[in-house]
């Protein structure tokens, strides 16, 4: 269980520099209170709190993309990850040991932005909870994600690939728009990415129609399953790479 | 006396492209010997360390370090060694004790053994003062003397100090030989360093690299004999110079 040492280390470097943090929990919960104005005054289906909040949920757990590959980055260019290249830690043991804390910390993300969604009108109910196992796939998708882009990308790099997702992943997934608005080409790649479908899977849940969650979640599953493996065959390089 | 041998290369190379960093080294370490590998800056001393450390692997030959190839056991090399790399390596947002608690973790040591390791370590490196300071906060000798209490808390059989006092004052420079003196003979150290009259006040023997190649090993006396020079600086520029 070494990792647990080096995920309480990941952990406390996170929380001890809180600004990023507090940023990906505000956000959403601005956009969401924006977006409930809207909703008020224009009856926009997509608007309203079931609808939004959690796609404004997803958008604030893939800030955890670029937590984690600005840690990773940064540990590269402090040599940090050089001389625990050195320890007997294996690939899969850094793996697991950034992503770990994530958990806690996507948790507390979601936790906020239901909390403003219960404010602008979420129905408090059973499948509040469904829809917080709705987000676990996502979780390890968007943690995976953050752990490839740092082994793979420097600090510099990290903000605009990061970006990219978090952005990126927020228009193709539909957060805060229908996806059909953008047009075939659109939205065929859409649906072949993993956002879309963790904001269908959540956006179900939370209305209560469990039953057809599974194929969106199991596409989250496939895309979490096939970066893991990257993950570990990055890493495995990195750490057998004269580049350190 | 026959001394038991904790690190053997056997013509160590190491290439990049048409460029030998590392140039067919062979020698050998006793257990609790301090070996200092010194050359000019390019000369292949970091290489040569990063190979030993199991950090990257040679292109060429071999070294067997506590009875095990650095090529096909790795990790279990890596159980018994430990490194001070040239930059710092420290993580910035944990304290002084949560960055030593954090390596003996990482070497699975058990939860009451990493208490009473960490304390003893914090003592013997004399960091009382500041063990609950964040590592970002600490002077640069101090966060050099933090760097080898993360090297020694696994109570490693080889340590590798790639340059420990760059940039310190003389001060801090002499705190830090006086640690490394008292290391002599229970550890082995193998040293780096650009500072000549240090490696002359600690070293049992020297190797001094040149272009890639062992140019000439032993003790300093020998050395100075050979060269017929009053002092390590002088000996050393002698046969850089012979080489030009």
């Amino acid at each position: 269980m070494k990792y647990l040492y080096f995920a309480s280390r990941n952990r406390k470097e996170i929380i001890r520099d809180p600004l990023a943090l507090i940023f990906s929990i505000l956000m959403p919960i601005a956009f969401i209170l924006f977006f409930s104005v809207i909703a008020k005054n224009a009856p926009i289906e997509m608007f309203k709190p079931i609808s939004i909040v959690p796609g404004l949920t997803i958008f604030g757990l893939s800030f955890i993309t670029m937590f984690l590959g600005s840690l990773i980055a940064k540990d590269k260019s402090t040599s940090f990850l050089s001389r625990l290249f050195v320890s007997p830690l294996k690939p899969k043991d850094f793996i697991f040991g950034y992503i770990l804390p994530m958990i806690p910390i996507a948790f507390l993300i979601a936790l906020c932005c239901t909390l403003a969604g219960i404010a602008v009108g979420v129905p408090f109910s059973i499948n509040i909870l469904f829809v917080f196992l709705s987000y676990i796939p996502y979780i390890f998708l968007a943690s995976v994600t953050g752990v490839l882009f740092g082994i793979i990308f420097n600090e510099s790099q990290i903000v605009g690939f990061g970006n990219l997702f978090v952005i990126g992943g927020a228009l193709l997934g539909g957060m805060w728009m229908d996806i059909t608005a953008l047009g075939g080409t659109f939205k065929a790649i859409a649906v072949s990415l993993p956002f879309y479908h963790a904001v269908k899977a959540s956006r179900l849940a939370l209305s209560g129609e469990t039953a057809g969650i599974w194929e969106h979640i199991g596409v989250v599953g496939i895309y979490v399953l096939v970066l893991f493996v990257l993950a570990v065959i990055f890493f495995d390089r990195k750490l057998k790479s004269d580049n350190k | 006396m026959n001394k038991t041998i904790a690190i053997q290369t056997r013509n160590l190379t190491k290439k990049y492209g048409n460029l030998t960093v590392v140039d067919d080294v062979s020698f050998s370490v006793a257990e609790g010997e301090l070996f200092s590998v010194l050359g000019l800056n390019g000369a292949g001393k970091t290489t040569i360390i990063k190979m030993l450390s199991c950090l990257i692997e040679p292109t060429g030959g071999d070294a067997i370090v506590l009875g095990n190839s650095i090529l096909k056991n790795p990790y279990k090399i890596k159980q018994d060694i430990n490194v001070s790399p040239q930059e710092t390596a420290i993580a910035p947002n944990l304290s002084v004790y949560e960055n030593i608690e954090m390596i003996a973790g990482i070497y699975d040591f058990g939860k009451t053994e990493i208490a009473e390791k960490t304390e003893a370590i914090i003592k013997r490196l004399k960091l009382e003062e500041v063990k609950n300071k964040k590592a970002k906060k600490l002077s640069g000798g101090m966060q050099r003397r933090l760097s080898i209490a993360m090297a020694l808390i696994t109570e490693p059989k080889v340590i590798f100090l790639d340059e420990p006092t760059l940039g310190l004052d003389v001060l801090a420079r002499r705190e830090l030989w006086s640690i490394i003196k008292a290391m002599k003979g229970k550890t082995t150290i193998i040293l780096t360093t650009h500072y000549m009259e240090e490696s002359e006040a600690l070293s049992d023997r020297v190797a001094v690299i040149i272009k890639g190649k062992v140019n000439m090993i032993g003790a300093v006396d020998e050395l100075l004999q050979k060269t017929k020079t009053n002092k390590l600086e002088d000996a050393f520029v002698a046969l850089n110079e012979d080489k030009q």
